[in-house]
């Protein structure tokens, strides 16, 4: 399988594919790291939270920056979005202690999720967006249409540990994903 | 015209603290604090940070020397700061001179628990992964810095955390959700459970 060498960012920040954060970055060597990105194919953004067992081949999120600005308090801002999730094969780190991986693309439901439900987790999304200036102003598109966009931005969203998160970056987990979010958001 | 900006680094020698002074708008800064402790507002608490990150970011920097730990300071001192609003009294003193005592004791503080844990903190807490790359203690402190943080963040309550974590994460907190969904909370932490419960039985086959 064809893999590709990036830089890798250990964050606790869960992305699925087209998720956008913003993050803050003052280390130097992901000062470093960005600058390569902006020219390059973007980094990987690797989950971490606090129960850790590491997977021989651990899942990580393939984002490139989309925005960036620099704050008043002198602090780069970007805002990044997930291509796709990557399975990281190889890891190292160079002499700025920064890691790069080796990845390859990993398939996720988010290709090939059934489209076209505007159903009440669509709407309860979109309402969320209304209500939060800070996301509708990080996405610049919106796809409440998409089953898989929907599903993808609520878990994202929902205050739960990122432990339990990475459960739904397994392929075949967009069913047990869907009924998760109903249990939680539609239950009367 | 722009020459005049080619003059201003021989100028900065005339810059003292006490010119600076001089241009602080000390009464809006009272106002933001107040707004703060009253109402909780954010854009308030948005100008007071704008105002004090740049300068306390400066002056740690210079006093640790350490990029990672002046972020730090910064952002223990700034939640302090949100958290600690309605005690500060205009008539005691002003605004800079309570985040600037706030900014001396949260250094102190951290300098004491690097002291105290370091060692343990780092090979008790740090990520296996980690370890098997024989990583270095100093070479996480992205992470670190985020679970001190987060350990400060814990314990404030729910709808003050969400201004804090807004800074680092797009995540709703529980109450966010609670409210969103015109739900209880206690609602919306027994649903969390009960549908990581079910999410869990679910995908037991696959996962230990």
């Amino acid at each position: 399988m064809a893999t590709v060498n990036l830089p890798i960012f250990p964050l606790p920040v869960f992305l699925l594919s087209k998720g956008v954060t913003r993050l803050r970055i003052f280390e130097k060597r992901y000062l470093k790291m960005v600058a390569h990105a902006m020219k390059n194919d973007g980094f990987i953004v690797l989950p971490y939270g606090k129960a850790e067992k590491v997977s021989d081949m651990p899942t990580g999120s393939w984002v490139e920056i989309v925005n960036f600005d620099q704050g008043e308090d002198g602090l780069l801002l970007i805002d990044v979005q997930c291509k796709c999730l990557v399975d990281i094969h190889l890891m190292t780190q160079d002499k700025d202690k920064l890691h790069h991986g080796d990845v390859s693309i990993k398939k996720h439901w988010s290709d090939s999720g059934e489209d076209n439900t505007a159903d009440q987790l669509a709407d309860s999304l979109n309402k969320a967006f209304d209500e939060n200036t800070e996301l509708t102003a990080l996405y610049r598109q919106a796809y409440f249409s998409q089953d898989s966009w929907v599903v993808a931005r609520w878990l994202e969203l929902l205050p739960v540990n990122i432990d339990e998160k990475r459960l739904f970056v397994e392929p075949g987990s967009f069913g047990a994903a869907k009924e998760f979010l109903q249990n939680i958001i539609l239950l009367e | 015209m722009q020459s005049v900006h080619s003059e201003l680094p021989s100028r900065q020698t005339a810059a003292t603290s006490s010119s600076m002074t001089n241009k602080i708008d000390h009464s809006q800064l009272c106002q933001w604090l107040k707004a703060v402790a009253v109402d909780r507002d954010k854009q308030a608490f948005t100008g007071v940070f704008k105002f004090f990150a740049p300068k306390i970011q400066r002056i740690a920097q210079s006093k640790l020397n350490n990029e990672a730990l002046a972020a730090e300071v910064l952002q223990d001192t700034m939640s302090n700061v949100w958290r600690k609003a309605h005690l500060f009294d205009e008539s005691k003193g002003a605004a800079t001179t309570w985040v600037y005592t706030i900014m001396r004791n949260v250094t102190f503080d951290l300098l004491r628990k690097i002291k105290a844990n370091k060692e343990d903190n780092l090979s008790d807490d740090i990520w296996p992964l980690a370890e098997s790359l024989n990583t270095e203690d100093e070479s996480f402190t992205d992470h670190i810095q985020s679970r001190n943080l987060l350990g400060v963040i814990e314990t404030l309550p729910e709808n003050q955390q969400q201004v804090v974590k807004g800074f680092y994460f797009m995540e709703m907190s529980q109450e966010q959700l609670a409210v969103h969904l015109n739900l209880p909370l206690g609602t919306i932490k027994s649903r969390l459970r009960l549908a990581l419960g079910k999410l869990k039985l679910k995908l037991g086959e696959h996962h230990d």
